[in-house]
């Protein structure tokens, strides 16, 4: 037993040792350690397909822009075109405002047109029931 | 650690932040293991504790300001997770701290990975009947060899203050050792 002497401490003072590799594995240890720490980021679905959705939409876009221009134009033209047979009426006849409203007047008045058929149907009926032709009379 | 100013910027840059935190692994990492070791005393969990100091080392150096050395902040980590792991421990398991030194104590006997020699083992003994800050301050001088300047930065306690419980630790041991 070696005399204990706190001034002349032998080479390992404390006593403590450590396995054969222990320091020479620490760091591949603390590494892996270290990587289970670290939080992988998750990238969502939209996230990841982020581009074709950007690309999807672009052309989505696109496409309605072009349709409501195509229909823009189809109207303007078939505009133009009832405004052509309009000038071309008004100047190439002699009717006039007036003349349109006297007609749509006449129709009004003349009232629906019946036909043959059902006037006889009426007459017999009126014939056949004297009731009735007093009831309409009076 | 020369230059230490150019290092810490080497350690907070992404660029050179993994090669730095390689040297800095290196360099303390057989250091702080025999500090820990002092304290918790069981290879394993010093283990434990030396993979948490350098956890938190890497996950805070983000927030190291230098206004204390990067060598004191580093083993004030270890110290504080060393002294906490121990509360944890001996919480889990019912035991106060003294009850848990006597049970280490024994088992450090037949550990694998102590030299149990005469020497240190009546060492050991004697410390652990010293109030637990002396037995810090003595066992980061006695076995460390660190300067009470440095231990100042780790502890927050005065040199004085730190020289004075050396000196007492040391009355005390070698009292020990002669009564037994």
């Amino acid at each position: 037993m070696n005399p204990f002497n706190l001034n002349n401490p032998p080479k390992n003072p404390s006593g403590f040792t450590v396995p054969e590799g222990y320091f020479e594995s620490f760091s591949t240890r603390l590494q892996n350690r270290l990587e289970e720490q670290t939080p992988v980021k998750s990238i969502s679905f939209w996230r990841k397909n982020a581009k074709t959705f950007y690309g999807m939409a672009a052309v989505l876009v696109i496409g309605l822009g072009i349709g409501m221009l195509w229909r823009w134009e189809v109207q303007k033209e078939e505009e133009a075109h009832w405004s052509a047979i309009a000038s071309y009426v008004s100047e190439n006849t002699d009717l006039t405002d007036e003349h349109y409203l006297e007609l749509i007047e006449l129709q009004n008045i003349e009232g629906p047109v019946t036909s043959d058929t059902e006037a006889e149907v009426l007459e017999e009926t009126l014939l056949e029931n004297e009731a009735l032709d007093y009831s309409i009379t009076q | 650690m020369e230059n230490e100013k150019a290092f810490i910027q080497e350690l907070l840059h992404p660029k050179t932040r993994d090669t730095a935190f390689g040297k800095l692994l290196q360099y303390y990492q057989k250091p702080l293991y025999y500090h820990i070791r002092s304290i918790v005393l069981d290879h394993d969990d010093a283990d434990d504790v030396l993979q948490n100091t350098f956890i938190k080392v890497h996950t805070y150096l983000k927030d190291f300001k230098g206004e204390s050395k990067l060598y004191s902040w580093i083993y004030r980590i270890a110290t504080n997770e060393s002294l906490t792991f121990l509360q944890q421990k001996n919480k889990r398991q019912g035991f106060t701290h003294s009850e848990w030194q006597e049970k280490a104590l024994a088992k450090l006997e037949t550990d694998v990975y102590f030299e149990g020699e005469a020497f240190q083992l009546q060492l050991q003994e004697a410390i652990a009947r010293l109030p637990e800050k002396q037995q810090l301050v003595f066992k980061m001088k006695y076995f460390q060899e660190i300067k009470y300047e440095e231990m100042s930065e780790i502890l927050g306690t005065s040199v004085g203050a730190l020289k004075a419980s050396y000196h007492h630790a040391v009355k005390k041991i070698e009292e020990f050792i002669k009564t037994n």
